[in-house]
C-alpha cells in the first residue's frame, strides 16, 4: 500500500500514542519539519479512510477545554502499513543515492 | 460574523451524518489550527473544507444509486409540480373567483394540496395516488373542453405521469416529518405573486426558477437530483406556454421565453445524466 506524503505523516503522528484531531496536526507537522501542513478536511478525510481500512480505530468522544475531541489509534494493520511504508521509501532513497553518487563527477573549480 | 460561526457555516458542506458524527470534533480542530493563524490560513482552510464537505456529500450521494438518484429526481419533480399547480389555482381563485379557476374549480385545487401536503410530510405514495386520480377525473370530465381549449397538450399529460407515477412506483426513502409542511409557506406566497401579477407565463416561469433553480444549480455538482425535477417542470412550463401561445396567437414575451424553456429542458437534463454518471464512477454503489 502507497500513501501520499500527508497521509503517511499522519499515520506516522500515532506512533508513539492516540492522539486527537489537532494533536495529529501538530506531530505531523514536527515529524516532516513543517513540510507537511494538514488542513482540517484533509486530516478527517484520510482519517476516515483509514478507519476504514482497519489502519486506524477512534476513541469516544470526550470534552477538553470546552471543545469536542476523540483521539486516534494506530492498529497493528496500520502499524505494519506504516513499516513497509518506510522500508519502500529508504529502499527508493538508497537506490536513487547510489546512483547519485555512482555518477558523479569532480567539480572543476 | 465570528469564527466559529463561519466554520459552522463552511461545515454545512458536509452531509448531515457527517455533520453528526464528527462536526462539533472537526470544528474544535479547526479552531485550534487557525487560533493564532492569519485570516489567510483561515481562509485556506475553510476553502479545503468546503472542497472536502462536497467530495463527500458527492460520495454519498454515488452510494445511493444511479437508479434510486433518477427516480428521487422524478419524485421532486412531481412536488414541484404539484406544488405550481396548486399556488396557480389558488392564485386563479383568489384573482378571479371560481371561473378564473378554471374547469377543475376548487376541488382539483383542494385534491391537489392535500397530494402536497402528504408528499411534503414523507407519503409519496399517498400523494401521488392523489394528485393522479386528480388528473384523471379532471381531464376524463373536462377532456372536450381542454381539447377546443387547447389549454392541455399530451406532452403536458405524460410529464404528469412521468412525475406522478415513480412516487407510487419507487417513493422516496426518507421518514415523514411534519416540519416540511413548512414549505406551503413559499407556495402561499407565490399563490399571493401570481395573484398580484393576476397569470400569465412569465408568473408561471418566474417562480420555480427564483425558488428552486439556484438550489438546483448549487446542488448539481453533488447531487443532480433536484436539477432532474427542474428540468420536468421547465418542460412543463414550456408546453404550458406553447399551449396559451396556440390559443392567444404568438406575443413578443411568449415565443422566445417558451422557445428558451423548451431548449434548457434536454440542456439540464443531460448534464444531470452526465453528473449522475460521473458521481456514480468515482463511488460505484
Amino acid at each position: 500500500m502507497e500513501f501520499r506524503t500527508p497521509s503517511y505523516f499522519a499515520l506516522a503522528a500515532l506512533i508513539d500514542g492516540p492522539l486527537h484531531g489537532y494533536g495529529i496536526v501538530r506531530r505531523a507537522g514536527e515529524l516532516s519539519g513543517g513540510a507537511v501542513h494538514l488542513s482540517t478536511g484533509t486530516l478527517y478525510a484520510l482519517l476516515e479512510r483509514a478507519i476504514k481500512e482497519g489502519l486506524v480505530v477512534a476513541g469516544e468522544p470526550y470534552v477538553q477545554g470546552g471543545r469536542e475531541r476523540r483521539d486516534y489509534r494506530l492498529t497493528a494493520d496500520g502499524r505494519g502499513a506504516l513499516e513497509a511504508e518506510s522500508m519502500r521509501l529508504s529502499e527508493a532513497a538508497r537506490t536513487v543515492a547510489t546512483r547519485l553518487r555512482a555518477t558523479s563527477k569532480p567539480v572543476v573549480a | 460574523m465570528n469564527r466559529e460561526r463561519i466554520i459552522r457555516v463552511a461545515l454545512r458542506s458536509y452531509p448531515r451524518d457527517v455533520r453528526v458524527s464528527t462536526g462539533s470534533e472537526m470544528l474544535g480542530t479547526l479552531l485550534d489550527s487557525t487560533s493564532a493563524e492569519s485570516n489567510a490560513l483561515l481562509a485556506r482552510e475553510l476553502v479545503d473544507l468546503v472542497r472536502r464537505g462536497l467530495s463527500a456529500r458527492a460520495t454519498s450521494t454515488a452510494r445511493v444509486g444511479a437508479r434510486r438518484l433518477i427516480a428521487d429526481g422524478l419524485c421532486y419533480g412531481g412536488i414541484l409540480l404539484m406544488a405550481e399547480l396548486v399556488y396557480v389555482r389558488v392564485g386563479a381563485y383568489v384573482a378571479g373567483g371560481q371561473s378564473a379557476a378554471g374547469p377543475g374549480g376548487m376541488w382539483e385545487a383542494g385534491l391537489l394540496m392535500a397530494g402536497l401536503v402528504l408528499a411534503l410530510i414523507g407519503y409519496d405514495r399517498v400523494g401521488a395516488i392523489c394528485a393522479l386520480s386528480c388528473f384523471a377525473v379532471v381531464t376524463g370530465v373536462h377532456w372536450r373542453a381542454f381539447a377546443q381549449s387547447g389549454s392541455i397538450l399530451l406532452p403536458d399529460i405524460i410529464i404528469l405521469i412521468v412525475c406522478f407515477a415513480p412516487m407510487l412506483i419507487a417513493p422516496r426513502r426518507r421518514r415523514p416529518d411534519i416540519r416540511r409542511l413548512a414549505w406551503l409557506v413559499v407556495i402561499a406566497a407565490l399563490g399571493a405573486v401570481f395573484y398580484a401579477q393576476r397569470g400569465g407565463l412569465v408568473t408561471l416561469f418566474l417562480p420555480p426558477v427564483i425558488v428552486a433553480l439556484p438550489f438546483a444549480l448549487a446542488l448539481l455538482p453533488t447531487d443532480p437530483r433536484l436539477a432532474i425535477a427542474c428540468s420536468l417542470v421547465a418542460a412543463f412550463v414550456g408546453l404550458a406556454g406553447l399551449a396559451q401561445t396556440l390559443q392567444n396567437g404568438p406575443s413578443t414575451v411568449g415565443i422566445p421565453l417558451t422557445i428558451l424553456v423548451l431548449m434548457a429542458t434536454p440542456l439540464v437534463l443531460c448534464i444531470a445524466a452526465a453528473r449522475t454518471r460521473s458521481i456514480q464512477r468515482r463511488d460505484p454503489a
